[in-house]
């Protein structure tokens, strides 16, 4: 099945914005929305990436091509030049180098993780939004996320009273 | 230069969903209070029943100072201690614990599940509804309706009886005896008794399907135990047990531990060298 090293197959990615980015097929099926896409043969030589623009669209491409396995299965040679644990502490520390970026593009990522269907990045996205929400207060929270309580407030003492340990 | 901030507020319910789903529960619970679409999002969640992953334990702890009124929680991914109020009648006992809810008894011995997160209580059927236990009171309980079961190991004879809930009457399974531990997986029980020999109850149809799926073992004089391993095996622990003449009578000490892989569906049993880390 799969097509060894010489000639590999690329893909063209295109951005609603007009962007066209190509990548090998291997590393555009880190997304399984691609994936998909690219089995059941519905990509031609390009895909459109509706909703995504190209400043994301290239972090998520740079972020595929960290994450594609180097040799594949086949390649069992390859993989005594690095340690996997130490490959994987690399891409560890490479992730959080990555999701150094501000709160709109984190926003934008995680959606696009989501349509894409990209796991580890999903992953990611989510952690860095799970720690914004289990280090803060409520207000705290709120003003990091721009998100606006539109409670009233009788609204919002019955939602905490109902729980009302969780907010010791 | 950081962009206008967008609203999170905004995220799609899914991937909100999804981001919930990782949280640890006090924090999904507070996350509840920030505003109406993650209300929303955290309702849709608790209806679907699908429970957070990846929670660190807690421990649970009952304190002489709050005493029946409430519970201790400590909470080890925030180093933080929580009290939960307990619920009325006040409980006499603690039974055990499985998927998050307690078992706990009252003055009565009746049972009861308390889930410590949300505060929901499950009545089961009184106890004198049970074959062995004889009427003294009588207590007419509400049930709530909800999938579940419940499976007791009793004396005198080690045998099962389980209730669903919504049952008026514990349901004895009367056909085998000396079980010591059970365990439920994919819509069956598995029982092991003191032998060492695995049952098999299906409890979902109008009559109950029984079948011994693994014969016996060995001796009595053991114990053994079923236990669902975190990567998803089941495995059988054999305990053997020794008796220190020195020792209190009745005292015994565990010797030696053999632990078994079951698989339920081939009918088969492995002895496994060790159970890694």
């Amino acid at each position: 099945m799969a097509t060894r090293e010489a000639g590999k197959k690329m893909i063209m990615l295109k951005s609603p914005d007009g962007m066209e980015f190509e990548v090998e097929e291997a590393v555009a099926m880190e997304s399984q929305t691609i994936r998909k896409m690219i089995e059941d043969d519905c990509a031609d030589t390009a895909i459109l990436i509706p909703n995504i623009n190209s400043k994301i669209l290239s972090r998520v491409i740079e972020y595929c091509n960290k994450h594609v396995p180097t040799t594949g299965a086949t390649g069992a040679a390859a993989s005594d030049t690095v340690a996997p644990a130490a490959l994987a502490e690399d891409l560890k520390i490479w992730d959080a180098e990555f999701i150094k970026v501000n709160r709109a593009t984190r926003f934008d990522l995680i959606q696009a993780a989501s349509y894409l269907n990209i796991k580890g990045l999903l992953d990611l996205t989510s952690q860095t939004t799970i720690d914004t929400i289990s280090d803060n207060s409520l207000e705290e929270i709120r003003s990091f996320l721009s998100t606006k309580n539109d409670y009233l407030p009788e609204e919002e003492q019955t939602i905490r009273r109902e729980n009302q340990w969780a907010f010791q | 230069m950081e962009a206008p901030a967008p609203d999170w507020s905004g995220l799609p319910a899914d991937i909100l969903i999804s981001i919930f789903q990782l949280l640890q529960c006090p924090d999904l619970l507070r996350s509840a209070a920030v505003c109406t679409f993650w209300q929303k999002a955290y309702s849709t969640l608790r209806r679907s029943g699908v429970c957070p992953s990846r929670q660190t334990p807690c421990l649970l702890y009952c304190t002489e100072a709050a005493g029946a009124k409430a519970l201790g929680m400590y909470s080890l991914s925030e180093r933080k201690d929580y009290s939960m109020p307990l619920p009325e009648p006040p409980i006499s006992n603690w039974i055990g614990s499985s998927h998050g809810w307690l078992v706990t008894m009252d003055e009565k011995s009746d049972l009861m599940l308390l889930n410590p997160i949300t505060g929901d209580k499950i009545a089961l059927p009184p106890v004198t509804t049970m074959e062995h236990v004889k009427p003294v009171l009588n207590d007419d309980g509400v049930l709530e309706e909800c999938k579940c079961i419940v499976m007791l190991i009793h004396q005198p004879y080690w045998q099962l009886s389980f209730a669903k809930v919504g049952d008026a009457r514990w349901n004895w399974l009367q056909m085998h005896s000396f079980y010591a531990d059970c365990i439920y997986h994919d819509g069956c029980f598995y029982a092991v008794t003191e032998e060492g020999a695995i049952d098999m109850y299906n409890l979902d149809g109008p009559s109950v399907i029984h079948r011994r799926i693994l014969p016996d073992m060995v001796d009595m004089v053991q114990r053994y135990y079923i236990v669902q391993a975190p990567w998803g095996d089941f495995l059988q622990i054999y305990k053997k047990r020794g008796w220190d003449p020195e020792r209190p009578v009745g005292e015994t000490y565990a010797t030696a531990f053999e632990v078994y892989k079951v698989d339920f569906v081939e009918q088969k049993r492995v002895k496994m060298a060790g159970i890694g880390d």
